[in-house]
């Protein structure tokens, strides 16, 4: 006996009619749009959109070249790559878009959709599955630390969106070697990568690898024959290698120029004391930075961190998926397209092991650290490849298997909601080292209160007062971008500034107060307004309100 | 022989070899151990060796002394003190941290003991009934359900029963055992209901019996048994397409006998409501009573219960301990799986070997070994404890010989390495569990060993053979002035050993045909 319920052939028809009146990629782009809305309207009301502290100065980077003392395109600086703030300076015009960060949260919203759109085709170009290809997109269209994300002026996304499209195309090409348009379009996104962050640079190089190597994978095993092959073969490699390469790594040799140019070395980017290999030193002088020097524990610390992204569920079914590409397919560049796939993990676990990035993560960070949670977000860079792989692997199981994936991927779902997976990337920006939500200086509430106008000289680096928080305009600060105001301002404090907001043993505390003489030129032109442990400000002395 | 008779005749050397086995292995002491008067008298033989190794089983005794002399599950202060610290306040009274099953399971046993002067020994032999019954079960399920030749299933149960620490926890008060049984039972249920006939409601009944029950034994049987539920309404859903559409159908008897399971759970939230007056208080989230830390403030207990049980879903298993409670079950040398129990690398072939083979029940054991590994690699305690070996993965143990059996079956060619293989696993891997059976069921994890200045390796137990320093009432009652514990605990190895071996020569005429 069985209690039944039939879903008539009509109601079935419906259905189907309404699914075909747009194609499944605008279905995708359909459902990422609402979900980016949604997420990102969650964000802004629980005020998570600039809670990581990079969010902000993201922001900050992108108003000075339209907004500022100086305006110009040399207020992009010299240490984060340029891209993700060329695209945000269309909507920072708007005070209101830059304040709430609702113009971070558009570039990435938008690279959010593309990306999922074209880890569809991703999918679907592998599998020849268009289910396959669905599931694969709601992977990560569904993963909250994406969503989170997204939501926010934070670059991860736009590498996403180049890491997908230059895949995209560099596996059309590794399908069809005769395809030069699928390359030269691989290049140009990877370009755009290699100038968004400098996980593009190990892409791109990744792909030149492969690209001399896949002709190779054809030749003969015998090594006489093989040498015959690859010589014949080598002005076709040379010439593909070339095409590719001069576009791709374009962008790299101009951030080179730009160094050199802008900021007198080509090397800026890792030289400079505000550069990411600097603020390593300072963890390594600690003894916290556990990575450097041990490969096992560098990929266990990304192995972990990507997981905990991911999700532990969709992570473990993406190594099945991984192992039945590689082992199962037959296709003979599936090697490449999952060293291509995996380039973010292997760039990382490299940065990791050499000491040029490092990462907390609860799981695995000593509680004997002062912090246990700190850029985990770099973990997201392998949701596409998890995504890709589940997908992948949903192409290749039996209908029951494919059920049996939708209901993990749902409890998958309901790790996250009830806490049992945390959203790790969000709760860095929240609660972790990330984060500048996480303790407010009271300082910044008596800027919000007291500031009546006049430039303002801070050190940016020290983020000593949120200017995006405070009613400040970007064209009233003077930050160590604005030559020769900021430059001229630690000889003559007095000379343009009416505010002066200095943070324990940041470059203006160290110039105007630690030095007794700057100290007494200080409180000569200045009165001292706000004193707290680690923060002053000093107001200027009977100077009319500037506009 | 018949098949049936097959069964039997193999069912009944199943019960003699482990009434023999773990009554060797019992741990017990003859007599009353009167707690109702205050501290004990010895109090080496509590946390010492024997019967009352770790607070688990105290606490759990606790519950049947004070069952039996106040007709309550709340323990008055002196057996509160002897089962601290796993033991919990609440509204001024304490209890045990564990819900009452095993001490329910124990009871009468103890008061049949007493006619003879060994409550603790009958009390404690109520374990070895359920692991013999729940052996018995898991032969059932090798022939029935996997077809398995009975040499093959005989195998399959022995290295569960004596090559793992089933055989640790067989013979001392823990919930461990039941929860297997009840697993064994509910999953034989859904395949005898799977195959349908005129008493497939009774099947379907016990499967939403057994795990009502399972709450009653540990709480985490709720989630431990989901793989079986899953199984069950796979067993009872269908889906099919007819000329009108697609027809979604459900049994009638797997709806029907949900009755069953709503009677048990209203019984569990009485049994709340009837001992702390609250049908959602449970014991496990109760604050701990720790005696070495003096009494506590029993006034703002009810707050403190509610905060923790808000606290213990959410935090008690979360994935942020997912690598280190996945290294310490599995590698680890304190509580690691392989480290205890080696011969479950052959398990791990045996997936590889069935992985064509899949069937709806091998995909229920794997996802009965996965849930078990995850869930308890994210509790924020992997260790259990005192514990000897990863007693929380015993679920999982008492599956995974099954592929075992499908490695066997894979062999072919190679099976006499094969057998060497599984002989010297085997061996190994009972030499450990037996050696915590006749000395101590206890090692300590590495920050407690390195608190209390001790060893957090199993093999530090082998002291205890030189001291002639033994849990096994059998031992100490019957041949500790005769032979050596070395010797005694040498005897018990060959004797598994010869069984083992004997059970490695048949299976070629059974599964091969040679």
């Amino acid at each position: 006996m069985v209690i039944s319920l039939t879903i008539k052939n009509s109601w079935i028809g419906g259905v189907k009619r309404l699914a075909g009146i747009i194609s499944p990629e605008q279905w995708v782009a359909v459902a990422a749009l609402f979900l980016a809305v949604a997420s990102t309207a969650y964000s802004f009301a629980m005020g998570y959109i600039i809670s990581y502290g990079d969010a902000e100065s993201h922001l900050n980077i992108a108003k000075r070249v339209v907004d500022s003392l100086t305006p110009g395109f040399a207020q992009l600086g010299g240490i984060w790559l340029p891209l993700p703030h060329l695209l945000l300076i269309p909507f920072v015009y708007s005070d209101f878009l830059w304040r709430t960060g609702l113009a971070g949260s558009i570039v990435s919203g938008a690279c959010f959709i593309v990306s999922a759109v074209f880890l569809y085709k991703t999918v679907f170009l592998v599998s020849k599955n268009r289910a396959a290809a669905l599931f694969g997109a709601l992977v990560f269209i569904l993963n909250p630390n994406i969503l989170y994300l997204q939501t926010t002026p934070m670059s991860e996304l736009v590498l996403i969106v180049f890491f997908i499209l230059s895949t995209y195309y560099f596996i059309k090409y590794v399908g069809d070697q005769s395809d030069l348009p699928a390359l030269l379009l691989a290049a140009f996104y990877g370009f755009c990568a290699t100038i968004s962050r400098y996980d593009g640079w190990f892409l791109v190089a990744i792909e030149a690898v492969v690209l001399i190597l896949l002709p190779l994978a054809g030749a003969p095993k015998s090594p006489g024959k093989f040498w015959q092959f690859a010589k014949s073969s080598y002005k076709k490699i040379e010439g593909k290698a070339v095409l590719f390469s001069t576009l791709a790594f374009f962008g790299i040799i101009l951030w080179f120029g730009w160094g050199w140019l802008i900021l007198g070395d080509p090397l800026y980017f890792t030289d400079s004391d505000y550069s990411a290999k600097s603020q390593q030193l300072a963890w390594a002088a600690r003894n916290e930075l556990p990575g450097k020097g041990h490969a096992v524990v560098s990929f266990l610390y990304y192995f972990v961190t990507s997981m905990s992204n991911a999700g532990v569920i969709m992570f473990t079914l993406a190594i099945f998926g991984l192992a039945v590409y590689l082992f199962k397919n037959k296709s003979p560049g599936r090697w490449f397209v999952a060293a291509v796939l995996l380039a973010p993990f292997i760039f990382n676990v490299l940065s990791l092991y050499l000491g040029q990035s490092v990462i907390f993560i609860p799981s695995l960070t000593p509680t004997s650290y002062d912090w246990t949670l700190f850029n985990v977000r770099y973990g997201v860079m392998m949701v596409p490849c998890v995504a890709f792989c589940a997908g992948y692997l949903f192409s290749q199981i039996r209908p029951g298997g494919r059920s049996l994936l939708a209901i993990l991927s749902v409890l998958q779902i309901g790790l996250f909601v009830v806490g049992y997976s945390p959203v790790i990337s969000m709760q860095d920006g929240v609660v972790g080292l990330s984060s500048e939500i996480h303790q407010v200086p009271d300082a910044q509430y008596f800027v919000d209160k007291n500031y009546d106008g006049g430039l303002v000289l801070q050190d940016d680096f020290a983020r000593t007062i949120s200017i995006i928080k405070s009613p400040i305009p970007m064209k009233n600060t003077i930050y160590v971008g604005n030559k020769p105001y900021y430059q001229e301002s630690l000889q003559e404090p007095e000379k343009y500034a009416r505010w002066i907001f200095m943070q324990q043993n940041d470059e203006i505390w160290k110039a105007l107060y630690d030095d007794p003489a700057m100290q007494g030129r200080l409180y000569k032109y200045f009165t001292k307004v706000y004193t707290s442990p680690t923060i002053l400000i000093f107001k200027r002395n009977n100077v009319p309100e500037q506009s | 022989m018949t098949d049936n008779k097959k069964n039997i005749l193999c069912i009944a050397f199943l019960v003699l070899v482990g009434a023999i086995f773990y009554f060797a292995t019992l741990k017990a002491v003859p007599g009353f151990v009167d707690l109702r008067t205050g501290l004990p008298n010895n109090p080496a033989q509590f946390g010492g060796i024997g019967p009352f190794e770790s607070s688990h089983e105290r606490s759990s005794y606790a519950m049947v002394l004070s069952m039996l002399d106040y007709h309550t599950v709340s323990l008055p202060k002196p057996l509160a003190d002897f089962g601290s610290p796993d033991v919990g306040y609440y509204n001024g009274k304490f209890y045990s941290f564990f819900p009452p099953g095993v001490a329910a399971m124990a009871y009468p046993f103890y008061i049949l003991g007493e006619h003879w002067n060994l409550p603790i020994a009958f009390a404690y032999f109520s374990m070895c009934i359920a692991a013999i019954l729940a052996l018995a079960m898991l032969f059932i399920i090798c022939r029935d359900i996997f077809g398995f030749s009975a040499p093959l299933s005989l195998l399959v149960v022995f290295i569960l029963g004596f090559g793992t620490i089933f055989l640790n926890y067989s013979i001392t008060l823990y919930q461990h055992i039941p929860t297997i049984f009840l697993m064994f039972v509910s999953y034989y249920s859904v395949w005898k209901f799977r195959k349908g006939g005129k008493f497939a409601w009774l099947w379907a009944a016990a499967v939403w019996a057994c795990y009502g029950l399972g709450p009653i034994f540990d709480y985490p049987n709720l989630i431990l048994m989901l793989p079986i539920l899953g199984y069950f309404f796979a067993s009872a859903f269908s889906l099919a397409r007819t000329d009108d559409g697609l027809k979604i159908g459900l049994r009638n008897s797997f709806v029907a006998s949900l009755v069953v399971l709503l009677l048990l759970g209203v019984a569990q939230i009485y049994y709340n409501r009837s001992v702390f007056g609250n049908w959602r208080i449970y014991s496990n989230a109760l604050p701990r009573y720790d005696q070495t830390l003096g009494s506590p403030d029993l006034s703002n207990a009810a707050t403190q219960a509610i905060t923790r049980q808000k606290e213990s879903v959410a935090s008690v298993f979360s994935e942020k301990n997912l690598p280190l409670g996945f290294y310490i079950l599995t590698v680890s040398v304190d509580k690691g799986l392989f480290v205890y129990m080696p011969i479950f690398v052959l398990a791990i072939l045996g997936m590889y070997a069935v992985r064509k083979k899949m069937t709806l029940e091998i995909w229920t054991l794997l996802a009965i070994c996965a849930l078990n590994l995850i869930l308890y690699s994210s509790f924020g305690d992997p260790w259990g404890g005192l514990s000897y070996g990863p007693r929380y993965l015993l679920p999982a143990i008492a599956v995974l010989p099954v592929f075992i059996g499908f490695w066997i079956q894979s062999l072919g060619k190679r099976r006499l390495w094969g057998s060497a293989a599984l002989f010297a696993l085997f061996a190994y891997s009972s030499a450990v569990s037996l050696l915590g059976a006749v000395t101590r069921n206890v090692v300590f994890p590495k920050p407690e060993a390195l608190y209390a200045d001790t060893s957090n390796k199993f093999w530090f137990n082998a002291r205890y053979l030189k001291l002639n320093q033994s849990g096994s009432f059998a031992y100490n009652e019957f041949f500790s002035g005769r032979i050596s514990l070395t010797e005694y605990y040498l005897i018990l190895f060959a004797a598994i050993l010869i069984l083992m071996l004997a059970l490695l020569l048949l299976i070629p005429k059974y599964e091969y045909g040679d």
